[in-house]
């Protein structure tokens, strides 16, 4: 192999990031350069002759490596080996919810009449809210690829589906911690008469959050 | 030369379906193959012929993978896919019917 084809490869892709993809390019540029100067060279052509013909053969690559940038802006939108973690992060907090009134439960046979697994239950949901939530901010967001409209659509409508999807788990594990509540006082206390305000209770909260949701949506456009 | 090369620029991609609808093939073989049947009057750049195979590859209409050379330098193979036969397939119908037309728009001018 020609060690000046090597160095003017070389000085072409100096200004081009070191990607797997931008590497393989390299590789391959190379390689076919290389068969073609043996070629040219067994044809009977002067070194120096081979050597600018090979080079004069090239052409513009500027092109090709933004073509090779613009396919790393749009795969990274997909970040592999995210997907598991937040799998785990959602089954653990899943996990948290349905044990949590087994708290009162197991606390109240242990030891009859006492309360302590009350602010245990509250504490398990707590960090099973949080897991979601957080599972929920560091979901990839969609990056433009330029400064068309079509991406800029796309990269709205990534955004209000995030904010829609936050909302939507936000409001599910409100009515879930007011069910268990509803239940656990209304069994413990037997308040069964008046406990049903708890639901007024969740609508209302319900609504204060999407009205939240719109207020800090709206602020951020 | 120049003015044949503008025209042939849009068939970049139908030229390398073509060669790869007969076996796999690599980026110098396709180019020696291109200058042979055209009696050395037409050549790609290599540039060209990257930013043809990154196309197709997006369009999933080609695949490649390294193949295992036992000396010098590793190759990378391309292998068209159906749905590449079926775009060349479309392409040739089209652009028999550009010929025909512009072969009729032409005589009648001269």
């Amino acid at each position: 192999m020609n060690e000046r084809i090597q160095s003017h490869v070389d000085a072409i892709f100096s200004d081009a990031p070191d990607t797997l993809k931008v590497r393989d390019l390299k590789e391959e540029l190379l390689s076919n350069l290389s068969l073609k100067y043996e070629d040219l060279i067994a044809g009977g052509m002067s070194q120096e002759d081979a050597y600018r013909q090979v080079v004069a053969s090239i052409g513009d690559v500027s092109e090709l490596l933004l073509q090779i940038q613009n396919e790393r802006a749009y795969n990274s939108r997909i970040p592999d080996g995210n997907s598991h973690r937040r799998a785990v992060l959602v089954a653990i907090s899943v996990g948290l919810f349905i044990l949590s009134p087994m708290c009162v439960v197991f606390f109240d046979a242990l030891i009859p009449g006492s309360t302590i697994g009350v602010p245990l239950m509250f504490v398990l949901i707590a960090i099973g809210v949080g897991l979601q939530v957080y599972n929920q901010m560091t979901k990839p967001r969609y990056i433009k690829r330029d400064e068309t409209v079509v991406e800029e659509f796309k990269q709205w409508k990534s955004e209000t589906t995030r904010e829609t999807t936050i909302r939507r788990s936000v409001s599910s594990i409100l009515w879930l911690v007011i069910v268990i509540v509803y239940l656990l006082y209304s069994f413990f206390l037997g308040a069964w008469a008046y406990s049903w305000i708890l639901f007024l209770i969740g609508a209302l909260l319900e609504a204060i959050l999407r009205l939240c949701f719109q207020i800090f949506g709206g602020k951020k456009k | 030369m120049s003015i044949t090369s503008d025209l042939l620029r849009g068939h970049t991609d139908t030229i390398i379906l073509a060669h790869l609808r007969r076996k796999d093939s690599y980026g110098y073989e396709i180019n020696r193959a291109i200058q042979e049947t055209t009696k050395n009057r037409y050549e790609l750049k290599e540039a060209t012929l990257y930013s043809a195979f990154r196309r197709l590859e997006e369009a999933q209409w080609i695949t490649s993978y390294w193949g295992d050379e036992t000396t010098g330098a590793r190759r990378r193979y391309y292998s068209i896919t159906p749905l590449g036969r079926a775009a060349y397939d479309r392409n040739i119908t089209d652009w028999q019917e550009t010929k025909t037309i512009i072969d009729k728009l032409l005589e009648e001018e001269l």
